[in-house]
């Protein structure tokens, strides 16, 4: 049966177009989860038990609102940037391997197309910001430049010494490559590149285009129904792919261990793991200013990226791996 | 340099210390509560809003309409009227507290010479419009005869009262 | 040169405590200055007051600083009972000591909650609220209200606290130091980020202290040791064994660590005036009309937010002729321009935060 294949191939593609929609789920999970960490209950009105329908609620709502454009906005700019925000979002899905053959395209240069995909949320950050003509929008939006910028480095540095150790630019290869998780090789590689991408994101303590208690809601401040949703979707959507590149460049991406189970359920308990310890981190930290932002950045991830650098030479002169 | 580090290790542990806490509280029953289905027990003594009691015997309002809780009432929320009952006692004609200028003070209650004002345990005291926030002498006798632990109208005979509140 | 840009900070924001406008001019992320605009709380207050008589002012006092209504009360009640020349019971001035100083804590967590806050760090705000509900619920069980008590009488207390209250107050004491405070410590007071936020950050020197009349924490965070309780003892304060909390710093760290050593001062006065809390009356021989003669009189406290202090005019009616209302607030309010010029956006929020402003009280 040829045909069989094809269709294996067609229910895969489906289902990671699930697991992609099943981030706006995010919205719902991290009010709960923000409501333990808080003693709290979170959302438990719509749908029982637990609530477990506020996101479609939530939608609901976003798209029942005016569709709200301020009168001295640049139009374009405005209208066009929250769907910049959504669309590399997605697009980094495409070459992240859920499983062994679980993987839309396992492009050969796969680091260097997320590196560059993810660093495009700057521009719409920045378009929004400028759009607005707010002056909290603004000052969101070059705190997001001179931020997304600085992590940029970093964060692509700690990324070419997983490469080195893998040899090879395509996701799935480094995947194979981690008979031991790179986490154990590299752990100073591993927390520069989990400080950079929590900047990257955009979320406490790093959150300063935002940066409600100063900035009211920075970039998107006068954004508001289903086009403030897609900065929300697409900041739910970030967190669960910089989770998957986690899992994937540190810790050994599908690959299980003891338990024989199968490789996709391996990739999402990691990656979801991640996303719980991202929230965890948004729940516990005060946020810091930008120009200690900007002293962590340069002064120390980009120093210690390199040390990383050097280590992993030093890990392939003395032991060949 | 190594004080740099002991300064980046201090911060490190500083930071871990801080999530150790938030994951403790994680695992921990919430406290909070569900408002409309679970309820919290009120204390002793809650301040509702002022009402007025009854006479058990005979079910009619304890107030004699001297006015002291008119006069002690900061806000005038407290607007009386009295009459002369067949037995020469002196009655409430008319009784309206404002509930939208009330502060809920307990002044009206110390000021009255005759016990014959309570507050009431009720918190829920909100209201569709204003008019509900105006409360009337049955609603207020109402209110007063449940602190008691009595429904008004008492089954006694003592029908003229409350067909006066009504009018007024 | 470069343009500046005027900000406008409130009255809607989610960070400014209320209805505070400032008007904030910007170089880039840099605070040039930052001017508060205040009025849009206003409730005449102090004019209200003229045409109450004395008892009727009271539910009132505990609307201006609504966090701390009882420290109102507290100041209102004194300066009505010296211009009466009344005798307040024993019993009376150790429950009002007792309420005091709960509401002070109320009054820190709430101060904790809302500082953390304005540092995005959302959970220690709900955990302030957690355990500030506890003190609630004892002023729930003493007063019947549980925001506006109106408990406090000129001459006494309105009701007696009983065994239960006792209970129910030293369990909370225990519950707070053992559990509440390390909390706090582990996770915000050593956190890095937290210090870096704070220290530093909204220097005010002791010379400003006295420049701007600021008082309470905002005056011994920069090392002035002035607090009303020790300095000019009132009601029964003399009685009770307590540090005064101080520190040198002058930013917003020692801001911080003044206010948390205060609440841990004050579970220490509670308990003191629970174990010595004396028998006998809570309402002293109070005239049936209160009318004082004329004269007038200046009373101050150390309300959890500063110097709080009652002037009253009387001509010998039973209103007052003219009440002023010296709130520590609106004092200190005013040093926001000279703590915050040259700093960041960032650290305008926290300083405004660290001055611990409730706008009904500023606006009364």
């Amino acid at each position: 049966m040829d045909w069989w294949p094809l269709l294996w191939s067609i229910i895969k593609a489906l289902l990671i177009v699930v697991f992609v929609l099943a981030n706006a789920f995010l919205i719902w999970v991290e009010r709960k989860i923000a409501g333990r960490f808080q003693r709290r209950l979170g959302p438990m009105r719509v749908g029982r038990p637990h609530g477990w329908a506020q996101t479609f609620a939530d939608l609901i709502k976003l798209l029942s609102k005016e569709d709200v454009v301020p009168g001295t906005a640049e139009k374009w700019l405005f209208l066009l940037a929250p769907i910049v925000a959504f669309l590399p979002a997605l697009l980094v899905y495409m070459v992240i391997p859920f499983g062994p053959t679980w993987v839309v395209n396992d492009l050969n240069i796969g680091v260097i197309f997320i590196s560059a995909v993810t660093s495009f949320s700057v521009l719409s950050f920045f378009m929004s910001g400028w759009g607005s003509n707010n002056k909290y929008s603004v000052m969101g939006a070059f705190r997001a430049a001179a931020q997304l910028m600085s992590y940029e480095v970093p964060l692509v540095l700690s990324m070419i010494a997983v490469v080195m150790l893998a040899g090879s630019l395509s996701l799935n290869d480094i995947v194979k490559a981690q008979s031991i998780p790179f986490v154990v090789l590299q752990p100073l590689g591993f927390l520069t590149f989990f400080i950079a991408a929590v900047a990257e994101l955009n979320r406490t303590p790093f959150d300063l285009a935002e940066a409600e208690s100063e900035l009211v809601a920075g970039y998107n401040t006068e954004y508001s129904g289903m086009r403030w949703a897609f900065f929300f979707l697409s900041e739910y959507a970030n967190t669960v792919s910089a989770s998957a590149i986690m899992a994937t460049l540190f810790f050994g991406g599908w690959r299980g261990f003891l338990l024989p189970l199968p490789p996709v359920v391996w990739f999402l308990i990691k990656t979801y793991i991640f996303v719980f310890i991202i929230m965890w981190v948004r729940w516990t930290l005060p946020r810091v200013r930008i120009d200690q932002l900007l002293n962590l950045g340069w002064k120390l991830l980009l120093p210690v990226a390199l040390l990383n650098i050097a280590w992993t030479g030093l890990l392939g002169l003395v032991f060949k791996i | 340099m190594s004080s740099i580090i002991a300064d980046i290790l201090r911060s490190a542990n500083s930071i871990v210390q801080g999530h150790l806490v938030t994951i403790r509280e994680f695992f921990q029953k919430p406290v909070t509560e569900q408002y409309p289905d679970e309820r919290l027990p009120r204390m002793e003594g809650y301040r509702g809003h002022p009402t007025l009691l009854v006479e058990p015997e005979t079910g009619r309002p304890k107030c004699t309409a001297c006015g002291a809780c008119a006069r002690a009432c900061p806000n005038n929320a407290i607007e009386l009227e009295g009459m002369k009952a067949e037995d020469g006692r002196r009655l409430p004609a008319k009784y309206r507290l404002d509930m939208t200028r009330c502060l809920v003070c307990n002044l009206c209650v110390e000021a009255c010479p005759f016990d014959a004002l309570a507050m009431s345990r009720e918190y829920e005291l909100v209201s569709w419009d204003r008019e509900g926030l105006i409360l009337d002498m049955p609603d207020l006798l109402r209110a007063g005869a449940k602190e008691q632990g009595l429904t008004y109208p008492l089954p006694v005979k003592a029908p003229v009262v409350e067909k006066e509140g009504e009018k007024a | 040169m470069t343009d500046t840009m005027h900000l406008n900070m409130g009255p809607q924001h989610p960070s400014t405590h209320g209805v505070l406008r400032l008007m904030v001019e910007v170089d880039g992320e840099r605070i040039l200055s930052a001017k508060p605009d205040i009025g849009y709380l206003h409730r005449c207050f102090e004019k209200t007051a003229e045409g109450l008589t004395y008892p009727q002012v009271l539910p009132y006092t505990d609307r201006t600083d609504y966090v701390a209504a009882m420290t109102n009360e507290f100041a209102y009640v004194l300066a009505a009972e010296k211009l009466l020349g009344l005798e307040v019971p024993a019993r009376a001035q150790f429950i009002r000591v007792i309420m005091a100083e709960l509401q002070r804590m109320a009054n820190h967590l709430v101060w904790f909650g809302t500082f953390a806050l304005d540092m995005a760090a959302v959970t220690p705000f709900l955990y302030a609220f957690r355990d500030r509900e506890k003190i609630l619920d004892l002023f729930e069980r003493a007063s019947g209200a549980r925001l506006t008590y109106s408990y406090y009488r000129i001459g006494g207390v309105r009701k007696d606290i009983d065994a239960e209250f006792v209970r129910m107050a030293r369990e909370f004491l225990d519950y707070f130091e053992n559990q509440v405070l390390p909390e706090y410590h582990r996770l915000l007071t050593g956190n890095r980020i937290f210090e870096l936020r704070t220290q530093g950050t909204g220097y005010i020197s002791p010379e400003q202290v006295f420049a701007y009349g600021l008082s309470g924490p905002m005056a011994r965070g920069s090392g002035v040791a002035w607090d009303i309780r020790k300095n000019e003892p009132y009601s029964s304060y003399d009685r009770f064994d307590f540090e005064m909390a101080l520190a040198t710093g002058g930013d917003n760290y020692a801001r911080y660590t003044v206010r948390i050593k205060e609440m841990a001062e004050s579970a220490r006065i509670i308990r003191q005036a629970l174990d010595g809390l004396p028998e006998g009356e809570v309402m002293g021989k109070v005239p049936r009309v209160l009318k004082p003669p004329a004269g007038e009189v200046y009373v101050r406290i150390e309300a959890p937010k500063g110097e709080l202090g009652v002037f009253i005019v009387s001509d010998g009616s039973t209103k007052p002729y003219r009440l002023k209302w010296r709130a520590p607030s609106f004092s200190n309010l005013q040093v926001t321009e000279a703590a915050t010029r040259g700093e960041k956006v960032a650290d305008l929020v926290v300083t405004v935060g660290s001055i611990d402003v409730v706008l009904g009280e500023v606006d009364r």
